[in-house]
């Protein structure tokens, strides 16, 4: 028994040093990226498991996709230099661009440049659809669900309209929620648990085609106007780590998607994009703005 | 004497909050204290606004029961079950590893935050300088206990980044910490003589420790360690939710889309992983209790399995130990200290603190209560004592896989369901972490009830006293003052889980950090997780306080 | 009156408790070699003294030395070097009880082992031969491997002989070694500790309950009561009447 014991010890000892020696071992270098978890994650890793091999083929350098579940710790890995390119949403990006100063956003989606956020009500609520931003002066007074603390169109947009439209953040009947995800924002308002909702345009229109809304329980009140959302931000760092020009040829191959051949369709359509087009920071001052005022960028 | 108090296969941490046993002395201290709870229960329950409104909401009912409909069909589809596997492997794996961490944490700080190795033999101004080291660690452990695993993991992956390391640090800092002031008690209580005798040899501290000491602590650490593990397992399957791995992570996933049926094959698996660790626990800790020794043949083997499960861990997480010495690492912890002092307030405001706070502490009440109501309910028809008819039999079980499942699904997940059906604020979130405290503490009042002394009970049997009357006169009193200190024991611990379901926005200091975390807003989430600290201090003081003046 | 050099003296002592006077005014001194045996009614201060002696308590007054070294004021690795050559024996054998016999007489080296040495030991036995020679002294040379707790209050006292015979010790302290076991244990315990202070010259303090045996086995007699030496005499020149009054009953005051 006591021998059995002292040779597991000795066998455990052996094995922290071997994985303690293994961790210092040089590793071949390779483009690490993700995106923040605010779609299905078997369809994100379908779509960045594509994506990366596409990429792969184009730089020449292995590149890895790594799921995160939390937006912060999206914002944090990137910081840390365990992502090298995320695809991040208007605020994470914004948080991350200042964590990171010299960031570089690459690209963005042709949708993203006009992206959208709805709010949605149960039916029972009798709240009626609003013409207008000022329209949303209805929603004040009522239960309200967001969906993540940090996303753009689940949070941060339509707290900014609201803000438009006269509904502070502390108007609401209780403390607003965080559902954690646009689909589970769905189903608390259909549940009755809010009276209102605040997602992704995207994922409510695919939603309710896909049948997977009981219209009869929840409807849309409003539309925002557009705003600009999803981009791909990249370390500053990557072609000190991966060659020089590898920024611009990472940018020049998400930027080559050509919907025109299939293969490539095929990942536009994934990210359901018709192409990849440039973007700049200014793109995202008004988003930086309005975490701002509420304190989500520092 | 003491040994007939205390339940011996309880883990050691309980056996002091179970030797609670009310004397006629302090019959003033305890109405004062009772007073003094009856009012803040009642207030945590007016906090919860539940006259304001309809409790129940109908419209909901048809979502639970969309969730409760998938129980009966969850995915078996071959990709994801063989993900799932993996991932319970990284369950057990981060369990495992933050256990044993936690043991060696724990005999360490344990060592040096026991009374017997500061002062025991010494005179004169070394006894002075003794105390004053003693009360030194002591007071440095109360920070790590106070920290929940969550808060621990979200922290060290600011600082880490994303490695497993982040898990097993998450759950072995805390444990290690309860588990430190665990083994100093038991260290203390073990019989000073040879220790003194070996001093009076000549030999060195350490060596006598080594020889007068630990042989007769170590085995009942042990013991605690499948205890904690069996802990481990839960708080991995937490943390997994924040990103680190594992089922947890399977579980967020699959929440996030709310796709039931999948949430239900991660259910399923914690399930069946959280009945067999407490079973292997319990067994190892009844044959302890029997006067087991190490040559017993379910201990050596435990012990063995306990060890080629640590190996097979530290070989499938691949855990890269280089980061802890990574001058990159410390880049980043001084980066953070740097955003983070001095602490301020950010856009919070002191009332929004006070109030977090208040509702923190209401919800931690509520959830206790419930619990304890819940678990002295099933505690009784839970415990295998006596139980010798198959109907009989038949209630222990059912009532056993009730508590499992209770405990197993995590905080989070009882939030959301009771979100479906309730008006959003403090109740779902009581509620939540109430059923969950249920499964745990049901589970101690039952080894507790187990563990009765049955010749009262047998006595007035003999008497031909009626049974429900034994049960009132001899069996009640006797659990009662368990129980309450499991309870308060308890309370102690859902206070620091508050933060698991205000991470899921059901309000209090934890949605305030989430928030301040999610905002990277670091010098504010310094000042709630001080909040948090002090909180948490005062609860463990208000607690211990009713415990002695249950004595 | 003894050697130059004591190998242990008390001056002036005195240990106080709290509010009881445990010992008070003791002077003595004790040369190599000396078998002296402490006697007196139950309170009188022989655990106190015998605990003096090796350290495990510091007096409240006047100065202990031990090996020509005051304990209580040394510095602890001095005060270690000297603790390592007295050997203690107790009343209650003071074994760890989960340990296999060899470790517990081993526990009499550690003064001597490195800590890893000692760790080592634990796994595997370390100065195995040393340990069944001074078992096989005692006269339980079968026990070397039985766990302590199996053994019979007898066998557990010579273990703790045995212990302190691998410490090899210039001095031998013995608490009550015979007040838990049986008078002929008791008489073979005693039998034995002579035996190896005659044998090796080491000097023997026992405090004792059995005055006969003290009288038949030791050349010289200290007698306590209420704190204070009554009288400090070879065995001849104690009286039946000396004892008696030693345990006379306290007069009702």
């Amino acid at each position: 028994m006591r021998r059995a014991l002292f040779a597991i010890v000795l066998a455990l000892v052996s094995v922290l040093v071997a994985a303690c020696g293994g961790g210092a071992a040089e590793q071949p270098r390779e483009l690490v990226i993700s995106a923040i978890p605010d779609q299905d994650p078997q369809k994100l890793q379908r779509l960045y498991g594509a994506l990366s091999e596409r990429l792969t083929r184009t730089l020449g350098v292995p590149v890895r996709y790594v799921p995160l579940t939390d937006y912060a710790a999206s914002v944090t890995s990137y910081r840390r230099g365990d992502l090298d390119m995320v695809f991040f949403g208007g605020l994470t990006g914004v948080q991350a661009r200042q964590q990171v100063p010299g960031s570089v956003p690459l690209a963005q989606r042709d949708v993203d440049e006009r992206f959208r956020s709805v709010f949605i009500a149960t039916t029972a609520s009798g709240l009626a659809p609003a013409t207008d931003v000022a329209g949303l002066r209805e929603v004040g007074g009522r239960s309200l669900t967001f969906g993540s603390e940090s996303s753009t169109s689940g949070r941060l947009m339509p707290q900014y309209f609201l803000d438009q439209a006269g509904v502070g953040p502390n108007s609401f009947r209780g403390p607003s929620g965080f559902s954690g995800s646009h689909d589970a924002t769905i189903a608390l308002v259909t549940s009755g648990a809010y009276e209102v909702g605040a997602l992704n345009a995207t994922v409510w229109d695919q939603r309710v085609a896909g049948g997977g809304v009981d219209t009869t329980k929840v409807r849309e009140i409003f539309r925002t106007p557009t705003y600009h959302d999803y981009h791909w931000l990249a370390r500053p760092d990557i072609d000190e780590q991966l060659g020089a020009g590898t920024t611009d040829r990472i940018r020049g191959a998400l930027l080559a998607l050509d919907p025109a051949d299939p293969a490539d369709k095929n990942i536009l359509d994934l990210f359901g994009a018709g192409s990849f087009i440039p973007t700049q920071p200014a793109n995202y001052d008004q988003v930086e703005q309005v975490g701002r005022s509420l304190g989500l960028v520092q | 004497m003491t040994e007939t108090i205390r339940p011996p296969s309880a883990p050691v941490e309980l056996r002091e909050a179970a030797a609670g046993v009310p004397g006629g002395a302090g019959r003033r201290a305890r109405r004062l204290w009772g007073g003094a709870l009856l009012v803040v229960v009642l207030a945590s329950v007016a906090a919860t606004g539940w006259t304001q409104g309809p409790l129940l909401r109908p419209e909901g009912l048809g979502l639970v029961g969309d969730f409760l409909a998938a129980a009966v069909a969850p995915s078996t589809d071959a990709a994801f079950l063989e993900i799932l596997a993996a991932a319970a492997v990284t369950t057990v794996a981060y369990a495992a590893l933050g256990t044993v961490l936690s043991l060696v944490l724990g005999l360490v700080g344990g060592v040096l935050s026991s009374e017997v190795w500061w002062l025991e033999g010494r005179h004169g101004a070394a006894r002075r300088r003794g105390a004053v080291g003693w009360a030194t660690v002591r007071g440095l452990l109360v920070l790590p206990r106070a920290i929940h695993e969550v808060i621990w993991g979200l922290v060290l992956l600011s600082i880490l980044g994303l490695t497993p390391l982040v898990a097993v640090l998450a759950i072995g800092i805390p444990f290690g910490a309860v588990t430190a002031k665990v083994f100093a008690e038991l260290l203390d209580e073990t019989a000073r003589r040879p220790f003194r005798a070996a001093l009076a040899a000549g030999s060195p501290r350490t060596t006598a420790l080594l020889y007068a000491l630990m042989p007769a602590a170590w085995s009942d650490l042990l013991s605690y360690g499948f205890y904690r593990f069996e802990c481990a397992i839960r708080s991995a399957a937490i943390l997994g939710l924040i990103g680190a791995g594992g089922l947890g992570f399977q579980l967020a996933l699959s929440l996030q889309t709310l796709n039931y049926r999948e949430v239900w094959s991660v259910l399923y698996a914690l399930i069946l992983l959280s009945a067999a660790t407490d079973l292997w626990s319990s067994a190892v800790r009844r044959r302890r209790a029997a006067g087991g020794r190490p040559g017993d043949r379910v201990i050596g083997g435990s012990l063995v399995a306990g060890a080629v499960l640590v190996v097979g861990s530290l070989w499938w997480v691949q855990l890269d130990l280089s980061v802890l010495t990574a001058a990159d690492t410390w880049r980043q912890v001084l980066l953070i200290v740097e955003d983070a002092w001095p602490p301020g307030l950010g856009t919070t405001t002191v009332a929004e603190l006070v109030q977090a706070a208040l509702i923190t502490v209401a919800m931690s009440v509520v959830a206790i209560v419930i619990a304890f109501a819940g678990a002295s309910a099933l505690a009784f028809p839970g415990s295998a004592a006596g139980a010798r008819t198959p109907g009989r039999w038949l209630v222990v079980i059912v009532t056993r896989a009730v508590l499992v499942v209770l405990r197993a699904l995590p905080p989070p997940v009882w939030a959301l369901l009771f979100l479906f059906v309730m008006a959003p604020g403090l109740l779902p979130g009581a509620l939540a972490l109430g059923v969950y405290t249920l499964g745990v503490l049901g589970r101690l009042m039952t080894e507790s009830v187990e563990n009765l002394d049955r010749r009262p009970r047998e006595a007035m049997e003999a008497q031909g006293v009626a049974r429900p009357v034994v049960f009132c006169y001899a069996v009640v009193p006797a659990a009662a003052p368990r129980f309450v200190a499991f309870g308060l024991y308890r309370w102690e611990v859902t206070i620091r889980e508050t933060v698991v379901v205000g991470v899921v926005g059901a309000g209090g200091l934890g949605l305030l950090l989430n928030e301040q975390l999610a905002a990277f807003a670091y010098a504010a989430a310094l000042t709630t997780l001080a909040a948090i600290v002090v909180l948490t201090a005062l609860v463990d003081v208000t607690s211990a306080g009713l415990r002695r003046s249950l004595r | 009156m003894t050697a130059p050099d004591p190998v242990f003296g008390l001056c002036g002592v005195g240990l106080r408790f709290r509010d009881t006077l445990a010992l008070d005014g003791c002077d003595l001194e004790i040369g190599a070699g000396e078998r002296v045996a402490v006697i007196g009614p139950s309170g009188a201060g022989k655990s106190s003294l015998i605990a003096l002696l090796n350290g495990t308590l510091a007096p409240t007054e006047g100065a202990v030395t031990a090996l020509g070294c005051d304990l209580a004021r040394a510095r602890a690795g001095a005060a270690r070097r000297v603790r390592r050559q007295i050997g203690t024996i107790h009343q209650h054998f003071d074994l760890v009880e989960e340990l296999r016999v060899v470790h517990n007489v081993n526990a009499g080296r550690l003064g001597h082992w490195s800590f890893w040495r000692a760790a080592v030991s634990l796994l595997r036995p370390q100065g195995v031969h040393d340990v069944r020679g001074a078992l096989e002294r005692v006269g339980i040379p079968e026990k070397i491997e039985a766990r302590t707790s199996t053994l019979s209050g007898g066998q557990k006292q010579r273990v703790a002989v045995a212990r302190v015979l691998v410490q090899q010790p210039r001095a031998i302290l013995a608490d009550e070694p015979i007040a838990s076991l049986d008078p002929r244990l008791g008489a073979e315990v005693i039998e034995l500790l002579t035996g190896v202070s005659a044998e090796l010259g080491t000097t023997l303090v026992t405090s004792l309950h059995d005055v006969s045996m003290a009288l038949g086995r030791f050349e010289r007699i200290v007698a306590l009561r209420g704190g204070r030496i009554v009288f400090d005499r070879p065995p001849s020149a104690v009286s039946p009447g000396d004892v008696d009054d030693l345990y006379a009953a306290e007069p009702a005051s």
